[in-house]
């Protein structure tokens, strides 16, 4: 399936196309910056962590 | 699962009396929840096999996760990495922990040894030249979704074709599973690009913003804080400069851009596992779940209900 490219996707929030909801789901979270740092994303990739307390 | 994994690692490691070894398995016990170990159980109790018969495929994904992040780790110019050791012994830490994901297999019922071992030998080859085309650096937007194509799905593939394996599935069926692979792959990667960098830490990803998707949208997309942004990236290590290009990775869309395409992977990664005849979908459902839950966190903390954009994408 094609990948929205960077350019059209800024397009799109920018309001030069609009489709209905999505877009504007993306507009309302590039003007709430907290959200961004507080997302746990760093989590996503981790291996392993020291083990807390028992194991399975 | 958990400890038998570790069991796993600590046997070589007194055998050889090697530290760093049992470093390595003793952090069996925080293996992660949506790593490749926990995904291959779940595959496998998905094809209807006991917990018990996937922990050989545990072992085997968790010592070639193992060794992928310690040379990640220094691909990647990182000091400090998942075992205290300089650069050349987390390598030949990485040589033995890949070989010890084929030893372990060995304790795999006998007609499952051969697929096994060829699945996690297959997993390590093609991640080891996802890596190298991930060091040569991404040329442009259409050469870096190459490479998280490249570098991140054999792994998650691999686990869950070695899990259906292990739970009782014929070879057409745990290919049909290893599929859902690739869009958890790229679903975890992108994750990885947005902590990477909306951390308060200075990662390696700004020192090569061409190889990180949202640093990448906010230095090509037109947008009005793009010359600044240009501007911070190279200061990237002062933490002031960092918080503000952090402000326009949301600001410019970089964030929203991903949050979509996480969305997008998550999605095709249900649709994946939904098509393949298993006896339980959840167990592997309800993992691509745990690992897309920031997305739809983030969704409903601006008040969007992810099923409303489902039909405005229909």
């Amino acid at each position: 399936m094609p990948k929205v490219t960077i350019q059209q996707f800024r397009a799109a929030l920018a309001g030069r196309t609009d489709r209905g909801g999505l877009v504007r789901a993306y507009r309302e979270l590039s003007v709430h910056p907290g959200l961004g740092s507080a997302a746990s994303f760093a989590a996503w990739g981790d291996w392993a962590t020291p083990p807390q307390g028992t194991s399975t | 699962m958990r400890r038998y994994v570790g069991d796993a690692l600590r046997r070589r490691a007194d055998e050889d009396g090697w530290d760093a070894l049992r470093v390595l398995a003793g952090m069996a016990g925080g293996i992660s929840p949506a790593g490749p170990s926990e995904l291959a159980l779940r595959a496998c109790r998905a094809a209807g096999g006991s917990d018990e018969a996937a922990y050989p495929a545990a072992a085997s994904l968790h010592a070639l996760h193992a060794a992928i992040h310690l040379v990640d780790d220094i691909i990647d110019g990182e000091e400090r990495s998942i075992v205290d050791l300089p650069p050349g012994l987390r390598a030949n830490l990485a040589l033995a922990l890949q070989c010890i994901a084929v030893e372990v297999l060995a304790e795999a019922p006998p007609r499952l040894r051969a697929p096994l071992m060829l699945a996690a030998a297959a997993a390590g080859r093609e991640t080891s030249r996802g890596q190298e085309l991930d060091a040569a650096g991404a040329a442009n937007e259409e050469a870096y979704w190459r490479i998280v194509e490249a570098k991140t799905p054999p792994l998650f593939a691999a686990a869950l074709r070695m899990g259906a394996l292990s739970g009782g599935a014929d070879a057409a069926t745990a290919d049909a599973l290893a599929a859902a692979g690739v869009p958890l792959g790229v679903l975890v990667q992108l994750g990885d690009d947005l902590g990477d960098v909306m951390g308060e830490a200075l990662h390696p990803d700004w020192e090569r913003p061409g190889d990180n998707v949202a640093l990448r949208f906010a230095l090509e997309a037109d947008h009005p804080e793009r010359e600044r942004f240009h501007a911070l990236v190279p200061r990237a290590a002062d933490p002031v400069a960092r918080a503000e290009a952090r402000e326009i990775l949301v600001r410019s869309g970089a964030f929203s851009f991903c949050v979509h395409h996480m969305r997008l992977a998550a999605d095709a990664a249900r649709r994946a596992v939904l098509a393949v005849p298993l006896a339980d979908h959840a167990p592997v459902l309800e993992l691509v779940d745990h690992i897309a839950a920031p997305v739809a966190e983030l969704l409903a903390e601006v008040g969007v209900d992810e099923r409303e954009l489902e039909a405005a994408l229909a």
